[in-house]
């Protein structure tokens, strides 16, 4: 990939100069200081042979016309015997390039018509290329964070390499349109294993004339899967978004930070679009940190559910979101705050498996719990400066929630690994105590902070641990989802026999400043 | 209505168990919000009226 050799030259050349997918293809290798390209011709077979007899069903008269796999590398490789002994870290993406050809009479060209691209596909023999996969590594920048990065094999040549990263493709308007495209990028993670669009569709209940999915085909396919979610359709719910109108990016960011992921329907801007316009769909995966971003000072983003209780949601560190746009290609930065409230209409929220609540649910039911408790808790009884620096900041209402879907042995193991701020581990009564209880085996834990603390190292002050596999109630003396509070200095638990008002026992813990954030 | 918290009522036994720590008892005032739990109803209702959604998305 050396100069004189021009990425957009090929791309030109070899594929379609109006995709701008495959360019971006181009576009990751070159900004990751690819140096070889490496181009195959492959045969169908497994998920791609599935689509071609999918398409040719639906289209009588189908042929795939061009099936090319490009890999591009950071380290030079000449020939085979090189490629043979290359390993994982000079390994920067592929991406599986498929042309598609149906006769003339099928197409319609007003389903091509394609207003983010702005121009009309000539979709005449021989075909249209479209990305059928493609997986990069992410930027290895540390403020960008992808939770629960999946790791996918693929061979090369004659070798079988690995890749880090999240599975984009792109829409090719015959049988895969947006909405498949998102829910196979969330879903071969999720399932981790490969889908196929026709099983997308065949869960869809989509018929052959239809172009892309409804919500509740949507809905139909991730239930079918035995995925939990939640999803909202702001159209339906205008108080919602009304009153909560960060509301989707919280939902989004939930997601996302669980591992799971999360989908964004919009309506696209621009005077051109009409109002029956379709919408587009796109997976979000992860999120960058700016620990320096204005927004949590600012009120922007205070999530605010009552006149006396709300926190700062540590989204408010997420100046973008990672995702893909079908239209463009994979891993971009989609700024949180530039999809306006008014254009978003629809978002889903997949929730880990074994989870029944959402974690906007969770972070607002952990609220009551710490604003009770620490109007309870001595300063004086127990002295303990983090423990009164937190005390402040929920008196002013600045404390950071952080809801983090995890496994009762990873918190437990947590609880046991990290040392806080001066060099304090756990009690090993402690650990052996929380490994012998009865513990959920999901639990949401919701870290608790403050503002200087959080953006700076990310660290904590404690955590409000819920039961993760049952409904929340909203009903006052709901005790049920609490397992129990960490802060400086001592765990809580709920006594079973209590009244309106709880008794909490407090027992000692060994860890008496902040403590590392959970990360997965 | 009032739910018991069994789940962490066993974890503190464990504790109590396991540690040979006797707790100290802190009986709290919990200062409930109805928006909580009209946060969290509103929350419930708007997935639940999402199931009639006719949204196209391609």
């Amino acid at each position: 990939m050396a100069p004189p050799f021009s990425c957009l030259n090929f791309v030109d050349q070899r594929f379609s100069p109006e995709s701008p997918a495959i360019r971006r293809l181009f576009s990751l290798a070159r900004a990751a200081e690819g140096r070889t390209l490496i181009v195959e011709a492959i045969e169908p077979h497994g998920i791609i042979a599935d689509e071609n007899d999918e398409i040719q069903s639906l289209y009588p008269g189908y042929q795939m016309t061009g099936l090319t796999r490009i890999s591009f590398w950071k380290s030079i490789i000449t020939n085979q015997e090189q490629l043979r002994s290359e390993n994982n870290k000079d390994f920067l993406g592929y991406a599986i390039l498929k042309r598609d050809a149906v006769p003339d009479k099928y197409i319609d060209q007003t389903a091509y018509d394609d207003p983010a691209l702005g121009v009309t596909p000539e979709f005449v023999s021989p075909g249209f290329w479209s990305v059928f996969e493609a997986v990069f590594i992410k930027d290895p920048h540390p403020n960008n964070c992808v939770p629960n990065v999946m790791i996918y094999k693929v061979s090369i040549g004659d070798t079988e390499f690995c890749i880090e990263g999240i599975l984009y493709a792109q829409q090719n308007t015959l049988n895969r349109q947006c909405a498949q495209v998102a829910l196979r990028s969330l879903l071969s993670r999720i399932l981790q294993c490969d889908i196929s669009y026709r099983e997308i569709n065949n869960l869809a209940g989509k018929s052959p004339q239809q172009k892309g999915l409804e919500v509740s085909q949507i809905r139909d396919v991730l239930t079918k899967l035995g995925i939990k979610f939640r999803d909202y359709d702001y159209e339906l719910n205008p108080d919602l978004s009304r009153r909560f109108p960060n509301h989707y990016q919280k939902c989004a960011y939930a997601g996302v930070e669980s591992g799971m992921g999360s989908l964004i329907t919009f309506c696209l801007a621009g005077s051109s679009i009409s109002e029956n316009q379709p919408l587009h769909i796109i997976p979000f995966y992860g999120h960058t940190f700016n620990k320096d971003t204005w927004i949590p000072e600012a009120d922007i983003a205070y999530f605010k559910v009552g006149d006396d209780v709300g926190y700062i949601p540590s989204e408010s560190w997420t100046s973008s979101f990672l995702g893909h746009d079908d239209n463009f290609g994979p891993n971009f930065c989609v700024p949180r705050l530039y999809l306006a409230p008014e254009r978003v209409k629809y978002v889903v929220e997949i929730l880990k498996p074994g989870y029944a609540v959402s974690g906007i649910e969770a972070e607002t039911k952990a609220l009551p719990f710490l604003y009770s408790l620490l109007d309870h808790i001595g300063i004086n009884d127990f002295p303990n400066p983090w423990l009164n620096r937190l005390v402040t900041s929920v008196r002013i209402q600045r404390v950071v929630f952080r809801a983090i879907a995890i496994d009762k042995d990873t918190y437990i193991k947590h609880l046991a690994t990290g040392k806080d701020w001066e060099d304090n581990s756990e009690n090993d009564t402690v650990i052996q105590a929380l490994s012998r209880a009865d513990l959920p085996a999901h639990l949401w834990i919701v870290e608790v902070s403050i503002p200087q603390l959080f953006p700076a190292n990310k660290r904590k002050l404690g955590e409000i641990v819920l039961n993760g596999e049952i409904e929340l109630s909203g009903d006052d003396g709901d005790f049920s989802p609490f397992v129990l509070a960490r802060l400086p200095g001592a765990y809580y638990f709920i006594q079973s026999d209590q009244n309106d008002d709880p008794n909490f026992e407090r027992y000692s813990s060994a860890l008496t400043s902040h403590f590392p954030v959970i990360r997965i | 209505m009032k739910r018991v918290a069994a789940i962490s009522s066993n974890v503190a036994k464990q504790m109590a168990h396991t540690s040979k720590e006797k707790p100290q008892i802190i009986t709290v005032k919990m200062r409930y919000d109805t928006s909580i739990n009209e946060f969290i109803r509103m929350n419930k209702e708007a997935y639940r009226r999402t199931a009639s959604s006719r949204l196209k998305v391609r």
